[in-house]
Order: structure tokens, then sequence, then C-alpha cells
């Protein structure tokens, strides 16, 4: 979860953990530098653990959008893996527009996050499970 | 037999009888028998002596003095046919080399046993000559008149047509046997025979050249002018030379040069524009009405002024300069707009068009300066350009409004919209949770939620107010002196970092509310002092200057820069952080852009990650 604001950030922690179903690891990020620095990492160790990527938006020194573009490097070995959600409390419909350019992104979640539905969103994601 | 002098009898000397013939006795071969005293005079008799007379001597054509061969000769044609034969012209080559031309005439005698045939000679040199210069001449006539684009005819006293000469009949208004001696009155209109005829009276009685120019009604030279010069012939009294010269092609030029003079008359003298032709010096050699009109001057005075000393001494060099060029050939005409002064001393704008005209060697006659008046058009131009600039700094004005609205739009949907976000899931959170250690940290989070609102509603209400604040008043600040406070603000962390700081004021004063100022300087020293570079001594250079009458602020450090491709459209935002690892807000540059722009003027920057930066304020100066 990449997000600058330290108190989405614990609120968004405790959620994931207290999520139900089945245990979720979550790694917070204050910004996208260092996101991109721990999937640079994974990636040099050949770690194909696939994961759920939240992304905020507006954020200091790179943006979420900027971020994207990073990962859109990456290729589509990398892509195929993560299931990436852009979480933002903008409703600019610019931002929503944006979307269509990272064919990659799954979806889009409006703040505040609503814990139901994240936890549905997560279920859908794993229906084997 | 030796041939012998013997003096013939008259009665042989048939068919002339004059008594300078030469006659010749000859025998049936051609052998001369006899000759009387005249053949001496005329042939080298001695030359002849025993030889044949046809083979003795060499004769010669009068058309091309070719040699006659011997069966041509008239006089051998009669010894061999019998034939009488009369006024045969030949040459003979005299000792000088010159000929000598003789007439032949010859007939045989057989009522005389003692000859076979007679020859009369004449000598006819003189009429040959004569005549073969008049063919010369006649030849030499005949060229005259092919070369002659006239007609010349020979008319008599009465206006007959007696002879005509000219180099191409086409010429001619009627075939040569419908004029030919007939009377002029006949064949012309009575306008032009009448007078020919008067003219032709004058030329005779007081012996000299008439002329009369007319024009053609014949169809086959309609329209076409013609000179006649109607000349006495020398010691002739009876009739006269008529020289007729076709001189269309001069009338229809005279004519041409006539209009393009009357047209430009037309246009010198009644133009909308000033008109006048000046020397290479500027002297007035005529000007029309309309120029008296814009100058004050009468047609007199101006023509005696010189238009450079008239002419505003700013707009001198130029003009000259241009005129020279003009004079040269370099260009062929220019425009540029210059003041004159009016008769009555104040200056009139003008739109001046400026053309030489040179001769035909290629010299300068003299300049057409053509003046349009245009201190109206001036005038509207400055109150539009005046009006121009005020919508530019209106628009300007909007174009910050604008913008800053947009920031407000930014800061409510990122800055505002977090923290109730925040807010709003912790309530709800909060009610879910039983666990008391997470609810108290929500509580936490709901207040530190919270004074992060309060904060931001703050330094909203100060932006707000900073554009509430427009009318606020100026005030004459002192940059050394604002300097001076603001140092002693940073000297803690100006001697911790070691920093060197450097000013230049160029602009000593500036009318600005002292508070902004000050807070501008603040804010831009404090940048330049946090984003320093720990491997560089910091070094500060302040400085004021003019540029494009607008005052200029400009602050520039050695410290680690920025990327602007990347971040300068974010650069002045609210709370927009660029760098990890300093302790930040990003409120400073936005609260200096708000203070800079309120009052009309600009913030720009100048950076490279590595390069330093540099901060430029562009105050805006104005007309008033």
């Amino acid at each position: 979860m990449v997000d600058d604001n330290a108190i989405l950030r614990v609120i968004f922690n405790n959620m994931i953990k207290s999520f139900p179903d089945f245990p979720l690891e979550v790694n917070l990020f204050e910004n996208a530098l260092d996101a991109l620095d721990y999937f640079e990492n994974k990636k040099q160790q050949l770690d194909i653990t696939p994961e759920i990527i939240f992304v905020d938006i507006n954020m200091p020194f790179m943006t979420g959008w900027e971020m994207m573009d990073k990962l859109e490097h990456y290729g589509s070995d990398f892509l195929s893996q993560m299931n990436i959600f852009i979480i933002s409390s903008s409703t600019s419909r610019s931002d929503q527009e944006q979307i269509a350019h990272y064919p990659f992104i799954d979806g889009y979640l409006l703040k505040p996050i609503d814990k139901i539905k994240l936890y549905e969103l997560i279920r859908n994601l794993n229906p084997g499970i | 037999m030796e041939p012998h002098y013997h003096a013939l009898n008259e009665q042989y000397s048939y068919p002339i009888t004059l008594g300078v013939e030469g006659l010749l006795a000859l025998d049936e071969e051609g052998h001369i028998l006899s000759y009387n005293e005249q053949i001496k005079l005329l042939l080298p008799i001695e030359k002849i002596g025993n030889k044949k007379f046809q083979d003795a001597l060499i004769f010669y054509r009068v058309e091309d003095q070719s040699i006659i061969p011997i069966e041509e000769l008239s006089f051998y044609n009669t010894l061999q046919t019998g034939e009488k034969q009369i006024d045969h012209n030949y040459g003979l080559m005299t000792e000088e080399g010159d000929f000598k031309w003789l007439s032949f005439s010859s007939k045989l005698v057989p009522e005389r046993s003692d000859m076979h045939m007679i020859i009369a000679i004449s000598d006819v040199t003189k009429l040959i000559n004569e005549n073969k210069d008049l063919l010369e001449k006649k030849k030499q006539l005949q060229l005259l008149v092919a070369s002659l684009d006239d007609l010349v005819f020979e008319v008599s006293k009465d206006g007959v047509f007696i002879n005509y000469w000219t180099s191409n009949s086409d010429l001619l208004f009627y075939k040569p046997d419908e004029f030919l001696n007939k009377n002029l009155s006949d064949l012309f209109p009575l306008a032009i025979s009448e007078r020919t005829l008067e003219l032709i009276d004058k030329a005779l009685t007081f012996n000299k050249v008439c002329k009369m120019e007319f024009i053609s009604n014949f169809d086959t030279h309609k329209g076409k002018w013609y000179k006649m010069k109607i000349m006495p012939i020398h010691l002739t009294k009876d009739r006269v030379a008529i020289v007729v010269s076709d001189i269309s092609e001069k009338v229809e030029s005279l004519e041409k040069i006539r209009f393009n003079q009357h047209k430009f008359n037309q246009a010198f003298h009644f133009s909308g524009l000033g008109i006048s032709l000046t020397n290479l010096k500027g002297n007035c050699i005529e000007a029309n009405k309309t120029l008296s009109k814009i100058l004050g001057f009468s047609q007199e005075e101006l023509s005696t002024i010189n238009f450079l000393d008239y002419t505003h001494p700013d707009d001198l060099e130029f003009d000259y300069k241009q005129r020279q060029k003009l004079a040269k050939g370099e260009i062929d005409s220019f425009t540029l707009e210059k003041r004159y002064q009016h008769k009555l001393g104040h200056y009139i704008w003008c739109s001046v068009t400026i053309s030489a005209v040179h001769n035909q060697f290629n010299e300068l006659s003299f300049f057409i300066v053509q003046l349009q008046d245009i201190s109206d058009a001036k005038k509207n131009r400055e109150i539009l350009e005046r009006q121009k600039h005020e919508l530019e700094l209106v628009k300007i004005e909007l174009e910050t409004k604008v913008k800053q609205l947009e920031d407000f739009n930014q800061i409510v949907a990122h800055n505002l919209r977090g923290p109730v976000s925040n807010i709003h899931m912790l309530l709800s959170e909060l009610k879910d949770e039983s666990n008391i250690d997470i609810k108290n940290e929500y509580l936490d989070l709901l207040k530190t939620s919270n004074d992060s609102l309060t904060d931001t509603l703050e330094e909203l209400s100060e932006i707000l107010e900073l554009r509430e604040n427009k009318n606020i008043l100026k005030d004459n600040c002192n940059f050394s002196l604002i300097y001076k406070k603001i140092y002693s603000q940073f000297i803690g962390e100006i001697q911790s970092k070691n920093a060197i700081l450097t000013t230049d004021f160029k602009v000593k004063n500036i009318h600005y509310p002292t508070k902004y100022l000050e807070s501008i300087f603040n804010n831009l020293l404090s940048n330049a002092l946090k984003f320093t570079d720990p491997n560089i001594a910091p070094q500060i250079h302040i400085r004021t200057y003019v540029e494009d009458n607008n005052t200029i602020f400009s602050i520039e450090d050695n410290g680690i820069g920025i990327d602007l491709p990347k971040f300068k459209s974010q650069l002045f935002m609210f709370r927009k952080v660029f760098h990890r690892g300093f302790d930040t807000k990003g409120i400073g540059l936005f609260i200096t852009r708000y203070q800079v722009e309120a009052l009309g003027g600009k913030i720009d920057i100048k950076s490279a990650p590595g390069q330093g930066t540099t901060f430029l304020v562009r105050f805006l100066t104005t007309t008033t």
C-alpha cells in the first residue's frame, strides 16, 4: 500500500490485518520511490509471490501515475502476477480517465475506503480460497 | 602587200560622213589595204602591220570590259557573211592602260575591185564614259531611294504628279498609273489638296521648304500620320519635290508622352497625398496643394524651403541614409514614418514614400516625395496601444485569478479531502472496533487529523487574506534594510552552514508592502539555506536590477538544485515537496507566489539538479 497519508496507512494496515477469511501480509510505503525499491528488490530475487498493489495518486516526489509508468516497464510477466488498484480522494474526471492509459490497472478505489468493499474486492480476486 | 597610207575618197566614208571617221579598206581575208588620215589617231596602225585586222588587236566589251572573241566582232561578221554592221562599240587598251572606246561600222564594197570591205571607225570614248557615269549615278540613286522610308514625288507647280521614288510601293496611296500625270486635287480630299497647292505656291515663290502634317483617310493607311515637306528644286520654277514621311510612331510616342505628362500632372496636383519633387539635397522643386495644406506653407514658401530643415531631428538620419541609397539606385523607393515641422512650429507625423527619378544617363534627376498626414492615426494607435497594455494587465490579473482558483480546487481536492476522509474512516472504524488499544490509537489519529485539518484551514485563510488584501498599502521599501533584517533572522543557520552571502542592489528601493517583501525575502532565503549541497560551501548571491523597465529581485544559490522539467509545474503549488530528507511543509513558495502575484508580479526559477537554483522575482512597474 503506497500512500503519503500516515493515518490512512495505519487504518489500512488494521483493516487488512483483520481480514477474516485468511491471513494477509501488508507492506506500507509512504512514497512511490520506496515502493519501487521494494519491487526492484523482489524482481532481482525472482520472487513471484502475487500481490495486490494499492497506490495513491497525489504524493510527493513521485505521483501514482508516474509509478504506473515505471511499473509498465517491468513487463507483462511481472504485471500478470499483480493486481493493481488506484486509491484516491480525487473525484476529478481527468484522474478517472487516466486509468484508461494503463490497461494493467484493475480498478479505482475512492477514499474514504469502505472496509466491506475492500474485503469483497480481495475475495473476488481469490475465488478459489 | 604592205598596206600604205592612202587618201580615201569621201565617197567611201559611208555611212558616217562627218569627216572625223577613220576608214579602213580590207581584202577578203581582213588584211588592211589602205586607211585614211583619221585612222592614225584612232588605231595603233604600226602594231597591225601585215596581220589580219581582226587578229591584230584585242577588243573589249563596253559592259564588263571583257575580251571579245573574234567571231563576235561585227566587222568579222561582215567579212564572213557580207552583212552590213552599224555602230558597234568596242574598247581598245591604250598604252596608259585606259580604254579607248570606238564605234565600228562595216560593209562590203562589191562596186570596187581594189578592196573587199570598208570599216568606218569613230571615237566614242567620251560618250561611253559619260554613259557609264550616268549609269553609276542611277545605281546610286536607286540605292538611295531604296534606303529611304519616305516617298519622294516630283510635282508640277499646278499639282500634277510627274515622277515618284520609293523603296516600297506599298507606301503609296495609289498605284503609280493611278496618280502619275494626274492632279493631286483629283486624288486627295479638298482639305489636304488645297493646303498642298498653297504650299507649293509658297515654296516656289519664296524658294523655301514648306511643311505640313496630315492624317490619312485612305483605308489602306488609315489613321497614319504623315509629314509632307514641299521643297523647291534648284534652278527650277515649274515643279517641286514633295517628300512624304510616315510619322505615326513619332506622333504616337509624343501622344503617349503628352498623356503621361497629363496623367502625372493630374495625379500631382489633385492627389489626396502631399507630393513634392525635391533635389538630392532636399530642396523643394515643386509641391502640390495638399502638401501646402499639410505643412501650412504656401506654394511660394514651399518652393524655397529645404525639407530636411523641417524634419524632426530624430528622424533625420534614417531619412538621409535611405535617400542616399535611393540616389545610388540600391533601392527603388522607401516608406518611413517621420515628423515634419508645421509652419506654426508643431510636428506632424507623416507616412512618407520617396522614389527616385533618374535621367537617361542613370543620374538622379529628382525625388518624388509623397506624404500622408497620419497624426490622427498615430494618436489613435497610441490610445489603442495604451488600451492594449491595460487589457494585457487585466488579462494577466485574470489569468492569475484563474490559476489561483485552480489552486484552490487542488487544495480542496487533496489537502482538505484527505484529512476529512481520514476522520470519516476513523469514526467508522471506531464504531466497530472492540480492541481498546486500537480504539485509543484511532482517537489519537483523530486528533492528529483534526490538527492537520485546522492547520490547512489556517494556511488557507492566510492565503485568502493575501488575495483579499489587493489594496494593501505600499511602502517605500529599501532592499538593503530588509536584507539586514532577514539576515539577522537567519544568522544561526548561516553560521552553522558557513554560508557566504553577497548582495548587489542596483535598484535601491521599491514601492511594495513591507510585510510582503520581507516574507518573499524570508521564504526564498530560507529555501536557499535549506537545500544546500553538504559537499559545497553554500554561496548565496542576492541582487536587484532593471530589465525591460521592471525591477528584478534575484536570489542565486549553489545548492542541490531541482529537476525543473519534472517539477516546475508544481513548484509554486500548495504543499508540494520535492526533496526527500528535508523538513519542509511545501507551503513557502506557494505563499511567496501569492505575495508576488497579488501585485501583478511574476516569480520564476532557473535550476537543474546539482547546478544550484536561481529564483527571479519580477516586480511589475506600473506606468503611473
